[in-house]
């Protein structure tokens, strides 16, 4: 039974920040724009995070500068890719790596460290107080050990899924990946809503990052996001517009990690279930092209 | 035949409109007043401008000199907003849906009731039934439109134009996509639609339709507007002939007779098929033979299967059963790089999809169809110097503008590029000559030049198929034309004895000849 | 006919090209680092003395820029041809891997043969790679962006565990390979630098790929996939065919980096060897423009920037990083040059005219997805 309690755990942390930076990537995606910059902005999210709460002493203050960073880091990426008309990868590439290098920079200059930075006045996001439900078995105490940015987590995928399902502006998203001219036609601002979108999506990777750097653990290092904006983006490509489906992957991907933390604790060399989360996203992705891949040819014939 | 307009008050008029691109002026000095309530269709041949000068009414682009005046009041379009605002809806030739939305979705795009952040689904549901109710035009309102028939995607569109208020519609080339029923549906449609009160601008190059149709009828030539004329005062003759600017039977000089060959086979089709897709027809079992010396024309409405034919005779799709003969050998299984080195050139129909990348610049546009033969030509040079020269003059010689070998086709004018392909297509005296919609773009007199050319292939032995949306064009070029239906070849004319008529007939699936 | 001159010699616009990106470097970089406190002429002074004065420094620069020309000609030529490999990054690590691997096991053999085998066996080992990821997606569509990505971190790790385990130097910590044979190292071309015979090997890769990208029909042909491939298959080219192709050079050009640094100055593979190496390639292709003498120039300027910033930080203390980034910021506006210049465009002609015509913003339908491919 501890074996699941770790398992879980571990797989809602990994999972959490991937869910956040996967709306930001679904929300960009519903939209056309695939977005491969969630890594870095997930990166930088981090490390404005622990920075900020380093030096103004709360976490809360950390989370809303990553977030007003994430959305400027957002607002770049869409002017170099909308008003500029960049090709969104090779500026998505370029940005991951600036992100990159300018968190080890700016560790550098501003901690004077390099690698990775913690320190006993940095305050990790406080946890949810559950009172009464901490105390049902299993469950409790990985219910109990979620921060506020983690339970978050719920309402902001149920707005999306709203948003995207129900709403006027859900379905102008929608048609912009589907069909630019047809919004254009509409005489709706396109390069407008494509700005806005991006500004979105840097956002939640601003929230991703908190949660990564300030949620299970409390400290920045160089590369920490290892992947899992890419991770995130496989997955949304995986479940297309469906939120929950999203959320379910990512549970699912994180419970691989899980997986793989413990069966580095056995007697199996550690590269292998250090590569379980990646490997499986790979093996899924090709799953579903070739799902597809026999249903057109089926059709053909 | 059409009743006359409740009243002369003129909703919209344009003054004057002035629009180039760059060197190209695609509205010249154009007038144009349309009454309250009528049908108002805008005649032309392909690049008359007149989609220019809609999407200039539409608030798409704006004009560089000229009026617009909507019930008498000037206005200034910014956007395609600004024309919904005052009532101005258009259906476009390619349809503005979103192919994963459904047809609900699509109808309210933009104009959403409720507020923004409202749930609105069920409201737009009811109220795009409403609408239904009120304009006769059914569709399903839950369904995808990619899963939608082409006339029903249309009816789409045009309920969307109707849901933004729109009281004044424009419709550009309409009937291009629709099967002969759907058109005899959409009319009926269109003239209830006058009847509530909205008033209808047609785009078309089609003088039956028009003739059928409208109340008055504009005529374009070359950017201007030539005469408008009331529809029940004049007759397709006239119209044609105000059209091409002088009377069409003088206009085409008299059609070569085709060299007498021995009529070997060069292209064989045998049984080929392709699948059905959402607005094409896909090939039913065809069979065509084109044989040396001869021209073949195709006619057909879009998406009966004519773009298949031209993939799979090039090589560049496969079918799903059948086979293709080059010159008596099985070349089923060969991409259309192995066919060209084999003898075969082809101008694919959609020139920016297949045939021009505009970042290459002439020369290299030029050679990359030259197919090496063996391994080591391809590390020998890509271009000589006497290869430029060639290619400078053939540039010179099919009157490509700038004849410079260096110049990139981006900054070509579409002309210009269409050209480069036929001097790319053509200058190898191929055996068989594919064209798909060669003179799409191009002004009367390359045009010209191209049939010249074409005909000269031909007397020397060439096999060429010919596919083309202007009947008048292929009656005039081909030597036999088979019409195309619902993937099949429903009839086979010859321009001699048979009129354009005889073979609108056929395309549509009206008339069905015993071959 | 009319006669033609030969082509205009091209080098004034490449070198206007080449002061301007420097001009704007060197901006960039003295803003930040008066940003940071740091005096721009220090910085620059510092940069020189590490870098430039003297044969050992330039022949420092020079082993740096080596592996990184090899790999930014894999980045150069793929993207180039329409497909992003971002698995460059691994392709490089398992090509060192291997390449460490043929260097101790296999031999010893004669010299130049030994250090070919490392060479080639480097090179097939990130064309395998990067082959499997073209598979998918010629094939089954997988889109290679978002696979390769995932890749690096499988492939790395494998590489990591072949050091780590099976092909362990127990006599080493964690992690490293033995030390390859000296047959299969390359002979040091100046004596007390890490400057190697191995740049002939550079020389020649860059001579044959010179040809091919900008004299030979194989090249035009690739340039034709990277802009338009219906425009490719309609002309005739087995698309299908060439994208493996494609993506396999890549490949095989990452891995042949990797055997190159075995062979060259590591002698061996070890954990966290190399990280970052294939993604400073992707940078150099982009910056370059795929052109392959552009690619040797910047992966020169760049390892001269980034040993010029190793300079920098031991003498002002500012992270050598600032290089990476600074470089990074330029890239970003070569991505979007096109973009930029319209703008600027536009801008001056609203200041100079009054009236709004032309095209509305409508009509100015651009898409930066990547329909085309």
């Amino acid at each position: 039974m501890d074996l699941i309690v770790f398992i879980t755990s571990a797989a809602l942390a990994y999972a959490i920040p991937i869910v956040y930076a996967g709306i930001g990537g679904q929300i960009s995606l519903a939209s056309g724009d695939l977005n491969i910059a969630l890594e870095g902005e997930m990166l930088f999210g981090a490390f404005v995070a622990v920075a900020a709460t380093y030096f103004l002493g709360s976490p809360w203050l950390g989370i809303l500068c990553a977030v007003i960073v994430g959305a400027a880091l957002g607002l770049l990426f869409g002017i170099l890719i909308v008003s500029l008309k960049g090709n969104v990868f090779l500026v998505g590439i370029t940005y991951n790596f600036l992100l990159a290098a300018l968190t080890v920079l700016l560790l550098g200059m501003i901690f004077g460290v390099r690698g990775s930075f913690s320190s006993p006045d940095l305050i990790g996001i406080p946890k949810l107080p559950l009172g009464t439900f901490g105390d049902i078995p299993f469950l409790g105490s990985v219910l109990s050990s979620q921060t506020y940015v983690a339970w978050f987590l719920i309402p902001v995928v149920f707005l999306w899924s709203y948003v995207l399902r129900s709403t006027p502006l859900g379905l102008r998203i929608r048609a912009l990946g589907d069909n630019q001219e047809a919004v254009r036609s509409a005489g709706l601002n396109v390069d407008r809503m494509r700005l806005g979108v991006q500004i979105v999506c840097g956002m939640l990777c601003g929230i991703a990052g908190a949660q990564l750097a300030l949620g299970a653990l409390t400290l920045f290092s160089a590369g920490m996001s290892a992947g899992r904006g890419f991770v995130a983006l496989a997955i949304v490509i995986l479940v297309g517009q469906r939120p929950w489906m999203l959320v379910l992957a990512a549970f699912a991907f994180g419970i691989t990690d899980g997986i793989g933390i413990k069966l580095q604790q056995a007697d199996v060399p550690a590269q292998f279930p250090q590569m379980l989360p990646y490997a499986v996203t790979l093996l899924a992705l090709i799953l579903v092209a070739l799902r597809g891949h026999l249903r057109t040819t089926r059709r053909s014939r | 035949m059409t009743s006359a307009p409740n009243s002369t008050e003129i909703c919209v008029e344009l003054k004057g409109i002035t629009k180039r691109f760059g060197a190209v002026v695609a509205n010249e000095d154009v007038s144009l007043d349309v009454r309250s309530g009528e049908i108002h269709a805008i005649v032309g041949e392909n690049g008359a401008g007149k989609s220019t000068l809609m999407s200039i009414l539409h608030g798409m682009q704006l004009p560089d000199t000229g009026h617009i005046l909507i019930d008498g009041k000037e206005r200034i379009f910014h956007s395609a907003r600004d024309a919904i605002a005052l009532g101005i809806g258009m259906v476009h030739q390619h349809f503005m849906l979103a192919p994963s939305l459904t047809s609900a979705e699509n109808i309210v795009l933009g104009y959403e009731p409720g507020t923004s952040l409202k749930s609105n689904t069920r409201d737009a549901t009811a109220l795009v039934r409403e609408l239904f109710n009120r304009f006769d035009l059914q569709v399903p309102p839950d369904t995808p439109v990619r899963e939608l028939a082409i006339g029903a995607q249309q009816r789409v569109e045009i309920l969307k134009a109707l849901h933004r208020g729109a009281r004044i519609l424009i419709l550009d080339e309409p009937t291009a996509v629709l099967s002969p029923e759907e058109v005899e549906t959409l009319f009926s449609r269109l003239r209830n639609l006058r009847s509530s009160g909205i008033t209808i601008i047609f785009i078309s190059h089609k003088l039956r339709e028009v003739m059928a149709l409208s109340d008055r009828v504009t005529v374009m030539r070359r950017g201007k507007t030539v005469e408008t004329l009331t529809t029940s005062q004049t007759d397709q003759n006239q119209l044609a002939d105000l059209m091409v600017g002088s009377s069409v039977s003088s206009d085409g000089k008299p059609r070569p007779v085709p060299a007498s060959h021995v009529r070997e086979s060069m292209l064989r089709l045998q049984s080929v098929q392709s699948p059905t897709r959402p607005g094409n027809s896909g090939l039913k079992d065809l069979d065509l033979d084109i044989r040396r010396g001869e021209i073949v024309g195709i006619a057909a409405i879009e998406g009966n299967g004519q773009s298949d034919l031209m993939e799979i005779a090039a090589g560049v799709a496969s079918p799903s059963a059948g086979q293709v003969f080059f010159k008596g050998n099985d070349v089923t299984r060969l991409h259309v790089g192995q066919r060209r080195a084999l003898g075969l050139a082809y101008v694919p129909e959609d020139r920016h999809r297949d045939a021009i990348a505009l970042d290459s610049t002439a020369a290299e546009t030029f050679l990359s169809t030259r197919r090496p033969k063996n391994w080591i030509d391809w590390f020998r040079p890509a271009m000589s110097a006497a290869d430029k020269a060639r290619i400078a003059d053939l540039m010179q010689d099919f009157d490509v503008r700038p004849a410079d070998p260096d110049v990139l086709c981006r900054s070509m004018s579409g002309g210009n590029q269409q050209k480069l392909v036929f001097a790319r297509e053509l200058a190898d005296n191929a055996d068989c000559i594919l064209l798909g919609q060669p003179t799409r773009g191009i002004d009367i007199g390359a045009s010209r030049a191209l049939f010249e050319r074409i005909w000269r292939s031909r007397d020397k032995g060439a096999g060429v198929l010919f596919l083309s949306a202007d009947l008048d064009e292929l009656f005039s070029v081909a030597d036999r034309i088979v019409v195309m239906f619902d993937g099949r070849i429903v009839s086979e004319l010859d321009p001699q004895s048979a009129v354009p008529r005889d073979a609108s007939g056929f395309m549509t699936g009206a008339a069905h000849a015993v071959l | 006919m009319p006669s033609f001159e030969p082509v205009p010699f091209r080098l004034p616009a490449g070198l206007v090209e080449v002061l301007a990106t420097f001009g704007i470097i060197a901006v960039i970089g003295a803003v930040t680092l008066s940003i940071m406190g740091a005096s721009p002429v220090a910085a620059g002074l510092a940069a020189f003395h590490g870098t430039l004065d003297g044969t050992y420094e330039i022949a420092g620069v020079v082993a740096l820029s080596l592996p990184l020309i090899i790999v930014g000609f894999g980045a150069s030529i793929c993207f180039k041809g329409g497909y992003y490999n971002l698995g460059l990054e691994s392709q490089l690590i398992l090509g060192a891997a291997a390449g460490s691997i043929a260097g101790y096991y296999a031999g010893p053999l004669w010299s130049p043969f030994q250090i070919t085998l490392v060479l080639v066996c480097g090179g097939l080992a990130g064309a395998v790679v990067a082959a499997v990821i073209a598979w998918l997606r010629v094939h089954l569509n997988v889109d290679e962006v978002v696979s390769s990505l995932l890749s690096n971190y499988i492939v790395i790790l494998f590489a990591i565990f072949l050091a780590t385990y099976p092909f362990r130097d127990e006599s080493r910590f964690n992690g490293a390979m033995h030390r390859i044979l000296p047959s299969a190292r390359m002979p040091t071309m100046i004596s007390g630098t890490e400057l190697t015979w191995g740049v002939l090997v550079v020389v020649a890769v860059s001579l044959v790929l010179f040809w091919i990208f900008h004299r030979s029909k194989l090249g035009q042909d690739w340039a034709l996939m990277g802009r338009s491939v219906t425009v490719a298959r309609s002309a005739g080219i087995d698309v299908k065919k060439f994208g493996m192709m494609i993506m396999t050079s890549s490949g095989f050009l990452a891995g042949l980096a990797g055997a190159f640094m075995i062979s060259a100055t590591q002698h061996r593979y070890f954990a966290n060897l190399a990280l970052g190496l294939g993604f400073d390639g992707i940078l150099i292709g982009m910056i370059a423009r795929y052109r392959i003498p552009a690619v040797v120039f910047w992966a020169l300027a760049y390892s001269w920037m980034l040993l010029a910033a190793d300079g920098i930080e031991q003498e002002v203390g500012i992270p050598s990083e600032f290089a990476q980034v600074v470089i990074a910021i330029v890239i970003l506006g070569v991505a979007v040059r096109i973009g930029l210049l319209q703008w600027v465009r536009g801008w001056r002609q609203r200041w100079f005219k009054s009236s709004g015509t032309g095209s509305l913003p409508a009509m100015r339908m651009f898409s930066a997805n990547r329909e085309g491919r």
